[in-house]
């Protein structure tokens, strides 16, 4: 797993963070799911926030609108994730699948985490094609975007889009295990 | 929705006059949003979003060739190609393709093209 500055808190308030909230190390959050039933992936990614102190939400879908994913600490959140390996004839995610998944995200939600665990997603792909959405979003803009987080196999990045082009410290030094 | 179905289609034509030539293709209106950026249409359960798009060239996506897309976000876990957003984005594309509209393409999940596109 690579991950950004280990912290001795999981996230918080800061000036590239989207959070309000501010959680302890160590703490945990809860999970709701009463609102609407979660994709595998949505459920991955409420998980992992949930376990990182967030009180994570899934959302209703609304009538005629686009609606993000999930809400965490108030913060809503878009989840893009990749096919399998498998459902994508063994090609894994390239980068410019990657950004295309970033700009797709930027109406939908303040957070969006590209989930990529089995689409054989490399860090080195995660970060060009993160670098790719940057120079897109010079062109068309950021929308309501102000943090990206590619999670891979054994990675876990995390990118402040609304400050600068650069990847920021990793939001999460520790990655609950999720089973497959 | 983190998965979608992705129709993308091309014209010289403003969004909102496009949009009314898809809803006499289709035979659904395609409702403006407020901000005036989509159109929403919905047909037997689906729901899917009108708008110029802003996405890359991938391999054997080349999406820039096209305005716009119509896009279906879909539910659940399984073959995206086999859900009723691809089965009703496949009929519109014909539609829209017998109605004398240009090239199209449906994507699954902006990753792969449908393998089961309306023929040209």
């Amino acid at each position: 797993m690579t991950a950004g500055t280990a912290s001795p808190t999981a996230h918080g308030p800061g000036r590239a963070s989207p959070w309000p909230c501010h959680h302890p190390a160590g703490s945990t959050g809860r999970y709701d799911e009463s609102a609407r039933r979660a994709s595998h992936s949505e459920l991955a990614v409420a998980l992992l926030l949930a376990a990182e102190g967030h009180e994570v939400k899934t959302l209703p879908e609304a009538r005629g609108v686009p609606t993000p994913d999930l809400v965490a600490c108030g913060v809503p959140v878009e989840v893009k994730a990749f096919s399998t390996l498998g459902q994508r004839d063994g090609r894994p995610a390239s980068a410019r699948q990657v950004a295309n998944k970033v700009i797709d995200a930027r109406r939908q939600g303040a957070v969006a985490v590209i989930w990529g665990p089995g689409s054989g997603l490399t860090e080195t792909v995660a970060r060009a094609g993160y670098s790719l959405s940057c120079r897109r979003a010079a062109e068309v803009g950021w929308g309501q975007l102000q943090a990206v987080r590619v999670v891979g196999d054994t990675f876990d990045l995390s990118f402040a889009p609304s400050r600068e082009v650069r990847p920021v410290a990793n939001a999460s030094a520790r990655r609950p295990r999720l089973s497959a | 929705m983190s998965r979608s179905v992705d129709l993308f289609l091309d014209s010289d034509q403003p969004l909102d006059r496009f949009a009314s030539h898809l809803a006499q293709v289709t035979g659904r209106p395609f409702v403006p949003s407020p901000e005036g950026a989509r159109c929403c249409v919905r047909d037997r359960g689906v729901t899917a979003y009108l708008s110029e798009h802003d996405f890359l060239d991938e391999e054997d996506l080349p999406l820039s060739q096209f305005r716009y897309v119509l896009s279906a976000p879909a539910s659940g876990t399984g073959d995206l190609d086999a859900t009723p957003e691809a089965a009703w984005l496949r009929e519109v594309n014909s539609a829209f393709r017998q109605a004398g509209g240009s090239a199209s393409l449906l994507v699954l999940d902006l990753e792969r093209p449908s393998a089961r596109q309306v023929a040209p």
